[in-house]
C-alpha cells in the first residue's frame, strides 16, 4: 500500500446535523452514492435472482406461471358467462394478460423496496456500502420478472394473431411509469415499514383491494359513478393508457397520464432523500 | 497532524430500551431531521432513553491499533457502529480518513445457496470493492482461506469456522486505511486466529489504523498497541493496553461471583479483620506494581483475647482467569499470635510473578486447627500489575514463569553435522 497523507485521503465527517442543511452536498452524495451503488446492485441482483431459482426443480416457469394460471382463470369466469365485461376490443385473455402483467410491475415495484431494505438488516447493521445498491437490486428484480413476462405476453399475442399497432414503441414508457408509480409509493413508505411492521400488512391488504378497484381484468366503466373507479384511481391512470398502446392503439386520458407521470417523478426524488436521512435512524432501530 | 486516520470529537448516542417508545423515537427523529432541525439540540435524554456513548473523544493514527474493551453493554458496538457511519451521533463529530473497512460480522452478505467462490465476489462488493480488485487478488484470498475443496460448494454447508475463514480472507486481503473489526475472530480455530493477528500485524506495518474490540485481553495483546476502556458509555481509560486492561479489570472487581460462606465451619466473633493494606517493601501504601516487585500486605486485626496461633488463609485470584494459588502460614510451621486488642501483621510476596492485569486477595483467619473460622474477607485488597507490557513473543497470559536455558555452544547437534550451529540453534527454537 502506497503511504498516501492522511490529510489527502478521502474524509467522511459524521455529525448530527441534517444534511438536508446543505442540499449541494447532499445532491453530490447522492449521484456518488448512485455512481458506486451500480456494481454492488448488480451484484445483489444476481444473487438474489440466482438463489431464488436455484433450489427449484421448475425455475424461472415460477416467474410465468402466476399471471398465466390467473388469466386462464379470468378467461374462464368470463367465457362461461360467470362475469360478463363489455367488450374489449381484443381477445379477452390479450386484454387480461397484459393487464395483470402491467399490475403485477406495478404492484411488484410497490412492495420490492421495503421487502429488499428488511431482509438486508443484518447487511445495514453491520456494513457501510451505497445504500442506493438495495434499491437497484429491488429494481433490477422487478425488470427481470417483468421481461420474463413479457415473452409470455409476446407468444399469446402470437396465438391469437393479434394485430400489433404502432403505438407500441409506446409501452417502455408506459411500463416505466407503472413500475415508477409502484416504486416511488414503496419508496416512501420504506422509513414507516421499516418501523413498524404494520405497513407491510396494510401493503398486503391494499393491494389486493387496489386490485379490484383497478380495471385490470375488466375495461374501464364509462357510467358514473363507476366510472371514478378509472378518473381518480392513479393506477388506472398509468396502467389503461398503456395497455391501450400495447392492444388497439386507442390512445385516451394522455393528459391524466402525464400527471400521473411527473407526480411520479417527483415522489422518487422526495423518496430517495427520505431514503437517505432516515436510513440511519431505522437501523439504530433495528435489531442487529 | 497528518497522520490521524481517525478522530472523535466528543460524541454521544442515546438509546431507549422499550421497544415501542423506541420506534416512535425513530419516528419522531427522521421527521424532525427532515423539517431540517438539527438533533444538535437534542441534547436532553427523553423518557425511557440512557446514554449508549457519553462524550467519546480520541484520535487514531496510522499503525497505531486500539483494543476497545469493556464489560457488556458498554457501548463498543454502539462506537463501532457510529465511526462505521451506520447510525448517527446525536452529538459530538467523527472524521473518518480513507477508505474503512468493517468486519462487524464476518461473512456479512454471503448467501447460503451460492457457492464460497460466488459470494467472494459479493462480499467483496459489499464492502466496497470492484470485481477488478477482487480478479487481481483472488488467488490470495482463496490462499488464506484455506478452504480448497469447499470453495466451489454451496456456503451452507460451510461449518461456522469455514465462513469466517472465508470472511476475513476476503476483507484481510482487500486494501483499506481503517480496520474495524468487532468480536469476530473468537470463532475460528487457534491456528486460523494467529494467522490473522499476523495478517492484522503485517497490515499495521503497512501504515493502516486498526480499532479491534474483544473480551479476550489476552489476544488484543497480540497485536494492540494502545488500550481504550470504555464502561457505561464512558471513555475511563485511553492509553497503554496495560493500563486498559486493569481499568477493565478492576472495574469487573465488584462484579465477581462470591461463594457462599461454607456452613461445614463453625464461626467465631474474637476475631474480625479490620482491612488489608497493600504497601511496597518501604511500608508505603501502594496498589500498582510491576512483574517481579515485592508486595506486601498489612493485616490489621482486632481480637476481644489473646490467640496463640491462628492460620491465616490467604488466596490470591485474577480477574481474568479467576483464582491462581492459595497458601496459609501453616505451611511453612509459622505461628502467628493475635493479641488482645487491635493489631497487625505483614506478609510478604516477594517477586510478584504476575504480568499486567488485576488482581485480588481473600483473606481468611481461623483458629490454630482450622475448625473456628474467625473472620473471611473476600475482596480483602486488590493490587494491580501494570507491566511489563504482555509481548506475545516474551511473556505472555498470567504468570511469569522463571526458566533457564543452556548456552548456545552447549545446545545438542542431533543431525545434520555439516550444518553450521547457528543455524541447528534455529531449527530447534523452532
Amino acid at each position: 500500500m502506497s503511504q498516501v497523507k492522511a490529510t489527502e485521503l478521502p474524509e467522511r465527517e459524521y455529525t448530527p446535523a441534517s444534511p438536508l442543511k446543505q442540499p449541494g452536498q447532499l445532491l453530490r452524495a447522492m449521484v456518488t452514492d448512485l455512481m458506486l451503488a451500480r456494481e454492488l446492485g448488480w451484484r445483489l441482483f444476481v444473487r438474489d435472482t440466482s438463489a431464488q431459482y436455484r433450489q427449484s426443480l421448475l425455475g424461472y416457469v415460477w416467474a410465468i406461471a402466476p399471471p398465466l394460471v390467473t388469466t386462464l382463470i379470468w378467461g374462464f369466469l368470463n367465457s362461461s358467462g360467470v362475469l360478463k365485461f363489455s367488450p374489449t376490443g381484443v381477445p379477452y385473455p390479450v386484454f387480461v394478460l397484459t393487464g395483470l402483467l402491467l399490475w403485477e410491475a406495478f404492484a411488484s415495484a410497490l412492495r420490492m423496496p421495503l421487502a429488499q431494505v428488511a431482509s438486508s438488516s443484518s447487511l445495514l447493521t453491520k456494513i457501510n456500502f451505497p445504500r442506493e445498491a438495495l434499491l437497484l437490486a429491488a429494481m433490477g428484480q422487478v425488470l427481470f420478472v417483468t421481461s420474463i413476462r413479457l415473452v409470455l405476453l409476446a407468444v399469446v399475442f402470437t396465438w391469437y394473431q393479434v394485430p400489433v399497432p404502432a403505438t407500441i414503441i409506446l409501452a417502455p414508457i408506459g411500463f416505466l411509469a407503472v413500475m415508477g408509480l409502484g416504486f416511488a409509493i414503496g419508496l416512501l413508505l420504506i422509513p414507516l415499514g421499516i418501523l413498524y411492521q404494520d405497513v407491510e400488512r396494510a401493503l398486503n391488504t391494499g393491494l389486493g383491494i387496489l386490485f379490484f378497484l383497478t380495471p385490470v381484468v375488466y375495461p374501464p366503466p364509462t357510467a358514473w359513478p363507476a366510472s371514478l373507479l378509472a378518473s381518480l384511481n392513479p393506477v388506472s391512470a398509468v396502467l389503461n393508457v398503456t395497455r391501450d398502446a400495447m392492444t388497439n392503439g386507442h390512445l385516451v386520458g394522455l393528459t391524466g397520464f402525464a400527471w400521473v407521470f411527473g407526480a411520479t417523478l417527483f415522489a422518487l426524488a422526495i423518496g430517495w432523500v427520505l431514503y437517505r436521512i432516515s436510513m440511519p435512524h431505522m437501523i439504530a432501530r433495528m435489531s442487529a | 497532524m497528518s497522520d490521524i486516520l481517525v478522530q472523535v470529537e466528543g460524541i454521544s448516542k442515546k438509546f431507549c430500551r422499550g421497544l415501542k417508545r423506541s420506534l416512535w423515537y425513530g419516528v419522531q427523529d427522521i421527521s424532525r431531521e427532515l423539517c431540517g432541525v438539527d438533533s444538535r439540540q437534542m441534547t436532553q435524554l427523553r423518557r425511557g432513553e440512557f446514554w449508549a456513548i457519553e462524550n467519546a473523544s480520541f484520535e487514531l493514527r496510522r499503525g497505531e491499533c486500539l483494543g476497545l474493551i469493556g464489560p457488556n453493554g458498554a457501548g463498543k458496538s454502539t462506537l463501532l457502529k457510529m465511526l462505521n457511519g451506520l447510525i448517527k451521533p446525536d452529538q459530538g463529530r467523527i472524521r473518518m480518513r480513507g477508505r474503512v473497512g468493517a468486519l462487524i460480522e464476518l461473512g456479512v452478505g454471503f448467501h447460503p445457496l451460492l457457492t464460497g467462490r460466488e459470494n467472494i465476489y459479493i462480499n467483496a462488493a459489499v464492502l466496497g470493492f470492484t470485481k477488478h480488485e477482487v480478479n487481481r487478488r483472488l488467488e490470495e484470498i482463496i490462499d488464506f482461506a484455506e478452504i480448497d475443496d469447499a470453495l466451489d460448494a454451496p456456503v451452507r454447508t460451510y461449518s461456522s469456522g469455514m465462513r469466517v475463514r472465508l470472511g476475513f480472507a476476503v476483507a484481510s486481503v482487500l486494501e483499506t486505511d481503517v480496520l474495524l473489526i468487532d468480536e469476530v475472530l473468537a470463532v475460528g480455530d487457534i491456528a486460523f486466529r494467529l494467522k490473522c493477528f499476523n495478517r492484522v500485524k503485517e497490515l499495521l506495518s503497512k501504515g493502516i489504523a486498526c480499532i479491534l474490540v474483544s473480551h479476550d485481553v489476552n489476544n488484543l495483546s497480540r497485536v494492540c498497541t494502545r488500550g481504550l476502556t470504555i464502561d457505561g458509555g464512558q471513555v475511563s481509560y485511553d492509553g497503554e493496553l496495560a493500563g486498559a486492561i486493569i481499568q477493565y479489570e478492576s472495574s469487573l472487581l465488584p462484579t465477581l461471583p462470591r461463594p457462599e460462606p461454607s456452613p461445614a465451619c463453625p464461626t467465631a466473633e474474637e476475631v474480625k479483620i479490620q482491612q488489608v493494606r497493600v504497601c511496597n517493601p518501604l511500608d508505603e501504601p501502594c496498589e500498582t506494581f510491576v512483574s517481579g516487585d515485592t508486595v506486601v500486605l498489612h493485616v490489621d486485626y482486632e481480637s476481644r483475647q489473646a490467640v496463640s496461633d491462628s492460620t491465616i488463609v490467604v488466596r490470591l485470584g485474577s480477574v481474568r482467569t479467576g483464582m491462581l494459588g492459595s497458601f496459609t502460614n501453616q505451611v511453612q510451621g509459622v505461628r502467628v499470635p493475635l493479641h488482645q486488642g487491635t493489631g497487625s501483621f505483614a506478609i510478604r510476596l516477594p517477586k510478584i510473578p504476575f504480568l499486567a492485569g488485576a488482581y485480588f486477595i481473600r483473606l481468611s483467619i481461623y483458629d490454630a486447627t482450622q475448625e473456628t473460622l474467625y473472620d473471611n474477607l473476600e475482596m480483602a485488597c486488590k493490587f494491580d500489575i501494570s507491566g511489563p507490557i504482555p509481548d506475545p513473543w516474551q511473556e505472555f497470559f498470567t504468570v511469569r514463569l522463571d526458566h533457564e536455558w543452556p548456552d548456545a555452544k552447549h545446545m545438542a547437534v542431533i543431525d545434520s553435522p555439516s550444518c553450521p550451529l547457528d543455524v541447528q540453534t534455529e531449527r530447534m527454537a523452532s
